[in-house]
């Protein structure tokens, strides 16, 4: 029990460099680490907190280590977009150590060891918060030699320490954000249409997918509609099944139920009848966290339209997801009405920017996550450009429904303050050497079209 | 996906239906209607046209593969195509959808033509009547022939479609109740993919017929779906016209603005019937009391009408490889023996019970056991046939909404990566790349998006107006290719198959699009 009182400790007093200088105690995080691993005292807890910042330490030359804290999942994918290439990690690990003793036999024997490696490459899976950071060893360690290779898993709970050799805005402002308590807020959303339904985690940066549940229901036929009527039933309480699994009322403070027609209060009605059935308090205790929400359809998109739901707007304490979502409208409205103000794809941006016309550059995260710096700092650049000149700029999560439909519209996006129509033109001149390919291409269907007569 | 500079460079418009309205040219505007043209457009044609990119159905190597036959003995098998005509000379089968803004009374219109025709007895009017009157809905009560779930029942609203048949002098009719109401699009549209013909029925009465002409109504959506769904002849029932006094001036003032809409819509103005109706109080549906001022009009609906018989079937792709996209299925068989059952419409070719068909995707085997078309016990059943079938040998599980049936011996390809020609509708933001949209195809839908914007075209002349435009504004024709989100889906290219060739594409309640498929980029998943 001693490194969970350490723990504890560390939670408390937040600014304790001792728990983050343990690298050399290695003797003692042998011991006590692999004691901790097996307490699931750790894993048990779900704080509702944010991360918490340990240390940061910038120099004037933007070099520097930050120590944090994570203790939720979104934490990760906070993490997940702040590591980079060519960063240094130093965190606690377990690494499996092979002996050969005198006489030939070999024994492995797995050890837990405070490790920095130099990140080559980072994978995150946003369902189980699992990050994995690969890269070579650059500190000294008694059983690891430099410059092999270690994978750390990053545990919550647990400090961490990244050093960058540039601390940009957008990496710093994920830093605070990501330490920011007022933000959070969790809700859980079920959009869902006759058959399918969506179970899903809303949280102010991440849209997981908890389960999709997919059930086909007989449709009703002539004279006999019970076929329908039971495979309704079965629906419904798939979806409840999954409601009671998923969501945790401890951590939510909301549950949408959205959908086109009934199904939302046919839904809700089969919810509480089963719970009344079952007696299932909690459900009872946290009825009034349950919402009704109409949208069109029972695929994950239409997540797009329960946030901007004024009544979802209210229950989400940060209200970032929504305005994205809405800043991505504004977008489409202008390419409509006013095609010379509204500009996608880099190229098009960076000479709007360069004019600074931009007024709102909407971006994705993903472009800074790219592993190739040159990339990052053109981004970085755009959108300090921007900023200098008065615009907002919002950092689309990829994890959201709007951030992976931005994604796909290159990532990068602006509305202008003014009119720039010859952007469009430049560049039809210098695209002119593709033509004869897409020529060939749609020629064949163009017979199709008539068919429509539309 | 490689181009092949057309070394089967032939011509792809001998199967393409086309629209030009100018009405002296009624006889090629038939052929085409009846996909019979050999007809070539006038409109420019591609110089090049580049190969089908090879379309499995077109170049799978001719595998000797055990005929599906081949476990019926010889003596029992049908020979469809001999049988079809023999039919098709008594009476044709049409699929006819129901379509209509949301409580234009469309249900209760039909359910009182059913009862009209004997359809449905005395008996069980009476006690909707009751019942009805005691939720307080007595008006409902011939709606409830068609809507028979409690919840349709008890919110006065058609959910789902509802299939009936009936039978007038030279035609067999089967009727597909859809709903109106904008939520239930999706069920509507997997309705109308089976139609042939529809009627369009709206709401007369002051105020109502323009909440459903305008903006937010559900005509003008309808209208433009079954259009785009292939539907060319179309009845149009002003309903509820008894509230109006029988007035001309309102059926006329309604039969002008609609009228105009739909030849916009690529409807022809001669197949198009216009007919002054009262669902409610059955008049003109069957037989029609003298007093009514518009006795001029033709009674229509009835067995001796000439609307319903002028219909004419279309031209049924019999020698094509067998297609059904499944429209509903369920556990145990036609009466109560085992196995699975099957209902839709059969898309292409011909099946015959104890033929061996395969549930695209998975691959799986089934053996036809039984099979009903238009709810009679049938042995054989053919392209336009709304049929329910038994399958012995497949487990429910390899089945979904999108599955389609096919024959063994040619089975249609699955993609999810296609390019298509689409039509944009009237929408509100334009379409980018990357435009998430929901896409519907037959009785399935999935989430997909538009992953690019190839050319836009001028739908007049087919020539590229545009290429790699930045975005499509609303009523313009383009070639766009489309991923879908989560799995791949059967899918053919219009070329080889009308139905299973047409998708329709939604965002947010909305139909952004609809498009035909030219191009299958990827296979398998």
């Amino acid at each position: 029990m001693r490194k969970v009182q350490t723990h504890r400790t560390a939670r408390l007093d937040l600014v304790m460099p001792k728990v983050v200088l343990q690298a050399g105690e290695l003797d003692a995080a042998k011991t006590t680490g692999l004691q901790a691993c097996n307490d699931s005292y750790v894993l048990a807890e779900q704080p509702l907190t944010a991360m918490k910042l340990v240390k940061k330490a910038i120099e004037k030359d933007k070099s520097g280590y930050v120590t944090l804290y994570p203790e939720e999942l979104e934490d990760m994918w906070h993490v997940y977009n702040l590591i980079q290439k060519d960063d240094q990690l130093k965190a606690t690990t377990i690494r499996r150590i092979q002996s050969e003793s005198s006489t030939g036999s070999s024994s492995s024997q797995r050890v837990r060891l405070t490790l920095t490696i130099l990140v080559e490459t980072v994978d995150f899976d946003p369902q189980a918060g699992l990050l994995r950071i690969n890269g070579k060893v650059s500190s000294e360690s008694q059983y690891v030699k430099m410059n092999s290779y270690h994978t750390i898993d990053l545990e919550l709970n647990r400090n961490f320490t990244l050093f960058k050799n540039e601390w940009d805005t957008i990496a710093l402002e994920r830093v605070e954000d990501a330490c920011d308590i007022s933000k959070q807020a969790d809700v859980a959303a079920i959009v869902c249409q006759e058959g399918l339904a969506n179970v899903c985690l809303l949280t102010q940066h991440m849209t997981i997918v908890r389960q999709r549940i997919e059930s086909p229901i007989p449709r009703k036929r002539k004279g006999s509609v019970t076929n329908y009527e039971k495979g309704l039933v079965r629906f419904y309480d798939q979806v409840y099944q999954a409601l009671l699994r998923h969501v945790n009322f401890d951590i939510v403070k909301g549950v949408i139920i959205a959908s086109p027609g009934f199904v939302k209060d046919q839904l809700y009605q089969y919810i509480f009848s089963q719970a009344v059935k079952t007696d299932n308090k909690l459900l009872m205790e946290n009825r009034s966290k349950f919402l009704l929400v109409h949208c069109s359809s029972g695929h994950k998109h239409s997540l797009q339209e329960v946030m901007q739901d004024d009544s979802v707007k209210s229950k989400l304490a940060d209200t970032k997801a929504a305005r994205e979502v809405a800043a991505l409208d504004r977008f489409y409205v202008m390419l409509n009405n006013d095609p010379d103000r509204a500009f996608y794809g880099f190229k098009h941006v960076s000479k709007a920017g360069e004019r600074g016309a931009i007024g709102t550059l909407l971006v994705t995260d993903d472009l800074f996550r790219s592993a190739d710096i040159a990339t990052r700092r053109k981004y970085i650049e755009l959108v300090e450009s921007v900023r200098a000149t008065g615009g907002t700029v919002f950092v689309f999560s990829t994890l959201h429904v709007s951030g992976e439909q931005l994604n796909q519209l290159t990532g990068v996006a602006a509305i202008l303050t003014f009119p720039l129509p010859d952007i469009e033109e430049e560049d039809d001149f210098e695209e002119n050497g593709t033509e004869d390919e897409v020529a060939n291409e749609t020629s064949e269907g163009v017979g199709a079209a008539n068919d429509l007569g539309l | 996906m490689t181009k092949k500079p057309s070394s089967q460079a032939k011509s792809i418009d001998e199967d393409v239906e086309f629209l030009e309205d100018d009405d002296d040219n009624q006889m090629d505007f038939d052929m085409a209607a009846l996909n019979l043209g050999e007809k070539k457009t006038k409109t420019a044609k591609p110089k090049k046209v580049s190969s089908m990119a090879s379309t499995p159905a077109n170049s799978q190597p001719s595998s000797p593969k055990v005929s599906p036959l081949a476990k019926i003995p010889a003596s029992k098998r049908v020979d469809v195509e001999a049988e079809y005509a023999k039919r098709s000379s008594e009476k044709a089968k049409l699929n006819m959808v129901v379509i209509g803004h949301v409580d234009a009374g469309k249900s209760t219109l039909m359910g009182h033509f059913l009862y009209a025709l004997g359809q449905v007895s005395d008996k069980t009017i009476k006690k909707y009547e009751r019942e009805a009157q005691k939720i307080g809905k007595s008006s409902f009560a011939y709606a409830w022939v068609l809507d028979e779930t409690g919840e349709e029942r008890s919110r006065g609203i058609t959910m789902d479609i509802a299939t009936n048949h009936f039978e007038t002098k030279s035609k067999q009719f089967t009727l597909l109740d859809a709903p109106g109401h904008r939520d239930f699009i999706p069920n509507m549209i997997s309705g109308a993919a089976q139609a042939d013909v529809a009627i369009l029925v709206v709401d007369a009465t002051t105020g109502e017929f323009e909440a459903g002409f305008d903006a937010n109504g559900q005509t003008k959506e309808h209208a433009l779906l079954v259009r785009s769904l292939g539907v060319q002849q179309m009845i149009v029932a002003v309903n509820k016209l008894d509230v109006m006094d029988w007035s001309e001036a309102r059926f006329e003032e309604i039969k002008a603005k609609l009228g105009t809409f739909l030849v916009q819509a690529g409807f022809r103005k001669s197949k198009l019937y216009f007919v002054p109706v009262s669902g409610l109080t059955g008049e003109n549906l069957v037989s029609r009391s003298a007093d009514t001022p518009l006795n001029q009009c033709e009674p229509f609906l009835i067995y001796e009408s000439r609307f319903l018989d002028q219909f004419e079937p279309p031209m049924r792709p019999l020698d094509r490889p067998f297609r059904m996209a499944v429209s509903d299925f369920f556990k145990g068989g036609i009466g109560s023996s085992s196995g699975v059952s099957v209902a839709g419409r059969i898309d292409a070719g011909h099946v015959q019970v104890g033929e061996q068909v395969v549930a695209i995707p998975g691959g799986e085997t089934g053996i036809v056991k039984t099979m009903q078309v238009n709810d009679e016990t049938a042995n054989w059943g053919a392209a336009g046939d709304s049929c329910l079938m038994t399958l012995t040998g497949l487990d429910i599980m390899q089945l979904s909404s999108g599955t389609v049936l096919c024959t063994p011996s040619n089975v249609v390809p699955v993609t999810s990566h296609f390019e298509a020609q689409i039509v944009v509708f009237d929408i509100k933001v334009p379409i980018t790349s990357g435009f998430p949209v929901i896409l519907h195809h037959q009785s399935l839908n999935e989430p997909a998006s538009v992953v690019k914007l190839v050319a836009i075209i001028d739908k007049s002349t087919g020539e590229i107006i545009k290429k790699n435009p930045r975005h499509l504004s609303k009523g313009s024709t383009a070639t766009v290719r489309i991923k879908l989100a989560n799995r791949p889906i059967p899918l053919e290219t219009f070329k080889d198959n009308k139905d299973l060739g047409r998708v329709m594409l939604r965002k947010g309640g909305e139909t952004v699009a609809a498009g035909v498929v030219t191009q299958i980029l990827s296979f398998g998943s």
